[in-house]
């Protein structure tokens, strides 16, 4: 038998529909080698009592001829999903016990489709960052390279896929979380239009900008697993009422006389394999399209004065009251702050003070709103792209990961150079990355051809 | 009726605007799908968002919309086609998210008035800056543990209209006036049940003074959550003595939050932390703006019940009645609502039947402390013994003690009089005996009518009345009177 | 721009201590950050735009005034800190 954590989502669904192994087979080999690797600290939370249960539970529903879209496929979850009865932390010690009663809307779709939860990865504090080592549990390694990192934030799931501890797992991106992983472990990831994911029961980052998603090895994997999670909820009034499409059906691998931009301004930097994806692009039959983004530089800054902004309001709740750890106090407001203080890492704390500056009446008038003008701008430069192109293809993270070292020591300081990334979350649009780090961003709602191109680049070898 | 302070060196007068703020009556919570009922066992009207919990998403209440709208009808206001939900950042126990999520940009009602009227029937009309929708918080118990206070969030995240008045109110009773017009208007919409001990109307008093004839305005001192009316009142009478006396004597004091002691009777300062506080507004990016259509809005406008104004107008240009009764009889739901069913039926007379419900009626009711709707006197039992005048069956007299005896014991006027024979008595031949027996038995008054002491026919009449006991009808007992004793 | 004292201002806005050692240089890296933000922002294009507040531009779906959830004080209360009981959440006394 093959080795059962080698295979996709894709082969693994297809080789439990055709019995040839059980879902606890592979739950189980799962689990073997999230043990053999725990030196990677993907996970935060394993939860192999819970796996075994699942499995056995879709084992014995498939016996009975039901199996939903994921039935069986065991996968992780970003630990910014809160998970009813498994703790969910967010990787902050604020939260380091905190077990939540109720289940994330996309989690819930998930397991009503059959899937088996192996437990919760390692995430950057609240999702603020790209390396994932401000975690309360501890850096998360590259499995390609133990010295570097993950990326992030969603660097927990990126390296238990790359280093087949799942066969693929959620992710969240408020700033480029899921594709900048992605791109640093070297599999693919896909966010979807703000709006088609449900943020119920998401631990929020920055709501205007926070959107799950998913990583995977494939970007067919991507379409399957994201399929299933999207879709309207009555929980989520930023939840759209679209039609959910069709995502894995319409992966062709026909991209003949689509017209794909390539904005100028997000190639100034390029991998090695950029000639070729250009050349391999145009061997399939679409045409490249010189397309100009002029207000793409603007982007970390916009990025940086919203999302600390909406972040402050949003980690308020976190006061030692009502769940979470507290440190006491003798007054209500010495309580407070020796919680939060204990209980938050100092990345946190200093993008909540200087959030909110950007609330504050004055940070507000001469910075948000100019900021939020600014996030107009962007998105004008996408409307525009869009009505000359389908899809816009560019590198996702065209640097190689930064050594643990680099990312404690501030050398690899991020904030301003994800320009590639932050755009499309600034505007909402879905964009995703193939696991040869390239991207394709589609226009809002049109998740489907983002995948469909994403799927044919990533036929280039 | 003027307001004007008189100080040691100069008069002064009142500026001052209320923020009210009122519960929205609602089966559940503006955000979440929590009943939004008063009280309940502690922390079971909560869902996971009303106690902030990681990951939980607002959805707007449509009912919260709807009656902000009547509201704003009701205040004669704009309504705002597009409205924004904002966050205002505080921490404290109460608030479960750190935040209140409020309207502070775009609310949903804008501009309007109130016109409100004085005991002297003279008119001032206030004016109404905006009615925005929020949530209002939790509640803490601060009694049940020596060192620890207790928290509830049945109350957290239940809807509020905030209605904030122009600084148009020029002395107490204008705010008093102000606030039980408001709590009427409120009441007849069934958009809040105004009820100020409950909390579910709770007010914020914004204060200045300044000397008669003086332009603009000096510092202003905001008096937080105030919770009767005549509080209000005393609270107002009590700050702006306390800013006059702190100008004359040449001091100044800060723009801050100030807490009515009802106690002491005295204004007290809040920490001046919280005075310094910048609430960080910002558009709360988990809800989308409100657009509403003008087919929506005009679909509640024409389902609207009848506004007190026009109800008012309608009883003094239809019914004829004065002024002072159309205001008295508008001034609560309750009471129209009494009011138009004792009318109904058998053609009554508007002016006597107002007469009964703001004289009899409202008497009984103060002096045992009902509730008119839930008088034991019923108004369609009213409206029938006002019937029982008119037709002649008992006199005005009788009328009042059958009252008396419906309001204690609950009965139809017409069983009352029944059972007791209090049938009025017209029968000439009975009261002209009645006459005879008493005028022999007092021959010597007789005597003295003769001789021109006519007043003495009063106390002849009321001898006959009393021999009756009441039932005699008195005008024809006065005729009957005259003609025995000119025979005689 | 920014100083000290009006990062330890913020600071207590959000609840949180800093040094200030610490709140000298943030004060002095996010002094320079604003500055070069301020120019950036000057772009008169801003003037030509509407803020974006959000992504989602559909209207928003209102929930049915119906009570549809509560009553699971055992859940609300599953992590609270210690000192709260069956039905309270408890904190140091709010005196005012």
């Amino acid at each position: 038998m093959t080795n059962l954590t080698d295979l996709t989502l894709s082969q693994t669904l297809k080789g439990l529909e055709n019995k040839e192994f059980s879902s606890v087979d592979v739950t189980t080999a799962y689990l073997k080698n999230m043990e053999d690797k725990r030196r990677l600290n993907a996970y935060i939370t394993e939860t192999p009592e819970i796996a075994l249960d699942m499995a056995k539970a879709s084992d014995e529903r498939r016996a009975k001829g039901i199996a939903g879209k994921m039935e069986g496929a065991p996968i992780a979850i970003k630990d910014m999903f809160c998970t009813k009865g498994i703790r969910t932390t967010a990787a902050s010690r604020i939260l380091s016990n905190f077990v939540p009663q109720f289940e994330s809307t996309t989690t819930q779709k998930l397991w009503d489709a059959g899937a088996v939860c192996l437990g919760k990865t390692n995430t950057d504090e609240f999702a603020m960052g790209s390396s994932t080592i401000t975690s309360y549990f501890g850096v998360t390694k590259n499995p390609h390279d133990e010295t570097r990192v993950p990326g992030g934030s969603s660097g927990g799931s990126a390296s238990a896929v790359a280093a087949n501890m799942c066969v693929a797992a959620t992710g969240t991106e408020t700033g480029g979380s899921i594709r900048h992983p992605a791109s640093f472990c070297q599999i693919s990831g896909f966010k979807p239009t703000y709006g088609r994911c449900s943020r119920y029961g998401v631990i929020a980052y920055a709501s205007s900008l926070d959107q799950p998603g998913v990583l995977a090895r494939s970007v067919e994997d991507c379409a399957r697993m994201i399929e299933v999670m999207m879709g309207h909820d009555e929980r989520d009034a930023t939840s759209s009422r679209r039609e959910v499409p069709d995502l894995v059906s319409g992966l062709d691998k026909n991209i003949k006389g689509m017209k794909i931009g390539i904005p100028k301004e997000y190639t100034e930097l390029v991998p090695e394999n950029w000639e070729k994806a250009l050349q391999f692009l145009k061997d399939e039959g679409a045409e490249l399209v010189d397309v100009q983004m002029p207000h793409t530089e603007e982007a970390g800054m916009v990025y940086y004065v919203i999302s600390q902004g909406e972040a402050t309001t949003n980690l308020a709740r976190y006061d030692g009251v009502r769940y979470g750890v507290r440190e006491e106090g003798k007054t209500l407001d010495e309580m407070y702050m020796n919680t939060r203080m204990a209980g938050f890492g100092q990345e946190v704390r200093n993008r909540m003070i200087l959030g909110t500056f950007f609330t504050s009446a004055k940070g507000y008038h001469d910075y948000f709103v100019p900021a939020q003008k600014m996030r107009s701008l962007i998105k004008q430069d996408f409307d525009k792209a869009f009505e000359k192109v389908d899809v816009l293809f560019s590198p996702a993270v065209p640097i190689k990961p930064f050594t643990i070292e680099e990312a404690k020591n501030g050398a690899a300081k991020g904030r301003f150079n994800d320009n590639y990334l932050m755009p499309s979350c600034l505007t909402g649009v879905p964009a995703g990355c193939a696991n040869n780090g390239l991207q394709v961003i589609g226009r809002m709602w049109d998740d489907a051809t983002v995948l469909k191109v994403l799927d044919v680049v990533e036929m280039m070898k | 009726m003027t307001y004007i302070v008189k100080g040691k060196t100069a008069d002064w007068e009142l500026i001052c605007g209320l923020e009210v703020h009122c519960e929205i009556i609602s089966n559940a919570k503006v955000f979440s799908g929590a009943s939004a009922e008063f009280g309940g066992l502690p922390n079971t009207h909560v869902a996971f968002l009303d106690c902030g919990m990681p990951g939980q998403l607002p959805v707007l209440n449509e009912k919260c919309i709807e009656q902000c709208i009547k509201t704003g009808f009701g205040l004669n206001a704009q309504i705002n086609k597009h409205s924004v939900f904002d966050r205002k950042n505080y921490f404290y126990g109460d608030l479960p998210t750190g935040y209140q999520i409020t309207q502070l940009f775009y609310p949903i009602v804008g501009e309007g008035y109130l016109d409100v009227t004085d005991e002297d029937g003279q008119i001032k009309r206030i004016g109404i800056e905006r009615l925005h929708l929020e949530q209002d918080a939790g509640k803490s118990i601060h009694d049940m543990h020596p060192t620890q206070s207790y928290l509830d969030f049945n109350r957290a995240g239940v809807g509020l209209m905030e209605i904030v008045s122009k600084p148009d109110i020029r002395s107490p009773e204008q705010a008093g006036d102000y606030l039980r017009k408001l709590r009427a208007l409120v009441r007849y919409l069934g958009t809040c049940d105004g009820n100020m001990d409950e909390g579910s109307m709770r007010c914020d008093i914004n204060v200045s003074v300044r000397k008669v004839g003086e332009e603009g305005y000096r510092h202003r001192v905001e008096i937080k959550n105030v919770n009767s009316i005549k509080f209000v009142m005393q609270a107002i009478d009590l700050e702006v003595h306390r800013q006059i006396d702190l100008y004359e004597a040449g001091q100044d004091f800060p723009q801050e939050t100030r807490l009515f002691d009802a106690v002491n009777m005295e204004t007290r300062s809040m920490r001046s932390k919280e005075n310094a506080l910048d609430y960080r507004y910002f558009p709360d990016p988990d809800l989308p703006p409100v657009n509403l259509t003008q087919d929506y809005i005009d679909n509640i406008r024409e389902n609207l019940s009848e506004l007190p104004e026009a109800k008012k107008k309608r009883y003094m240009e239809s019914l004829g009645l004065p002024e002072y009764d159309a205001r008295i009889l508008t001034s609560d739901k309750e009471t129209a609502i009494y009011f138009e069913r004792a009318l109904q039926g058998a053609s009554r007379d508007p002016k006597k039947v107002a007469n009964w419900v703001m004289g009899d009626l409202f008497a009984k009711l103060n002096a045992e402390y009902i509730a008119i709707e839930n008088s034991p006197v019923r108004p369609e039992d009213l409206g029938a013994l006002i019937d029982l005048i008119n037709d002649g069956t008992i006199s005005g007299k009788i009328a009042k003690d059958v009252f008396e005896e419906m309001f204690t014991s609950g009965k139809s006027a017409a069983a009352i009089v029944e059972e007791k024979g209090l049938k009025q008595v017209s029968d000439t031949g009975a009261i002209e005996a009645m006459i005879a027996e008493v005028l022999s038995a007092n021959m010597d008054k007789v005597a003295e009518i003769k001789a021109g002491k006519d007043k003495l026919k009063g106390w002849f009449v009321g001898q006959i009345m009393k021999a009756s006991q009441g039932k005699v009808n008195p005008g024809l007992a006065n005729q009957l009177l005259d003609k025995k004793l000119s025979e005689m | 721009m920014i100083d000290k004292n009006t990062i330890k201002e913020m600071a207590f806005w959000v609840r949180v201590r800093i040094e200030d050692d610490e709140a000298e240089t943030m004060a002095k890296e996010f002094s320079e950050t604003l500055g070069w933000m301020g120019e950036r922002l000057k772009n008169p294009e801003i003037d030509t735009v509407l803020p974006m507040v959000t992504p989602f531009d559909e209207e928003m779906v209102m929930r049915k005034d119906e009570v549809t959830d509560g009553n699971k004080v055992a859940a609300v209360l599953a992590n609270a800190p210690e000192g709260a009981t069956d039905e309270f959440f408890s904190v140091p006394k709010m005196v005012e």
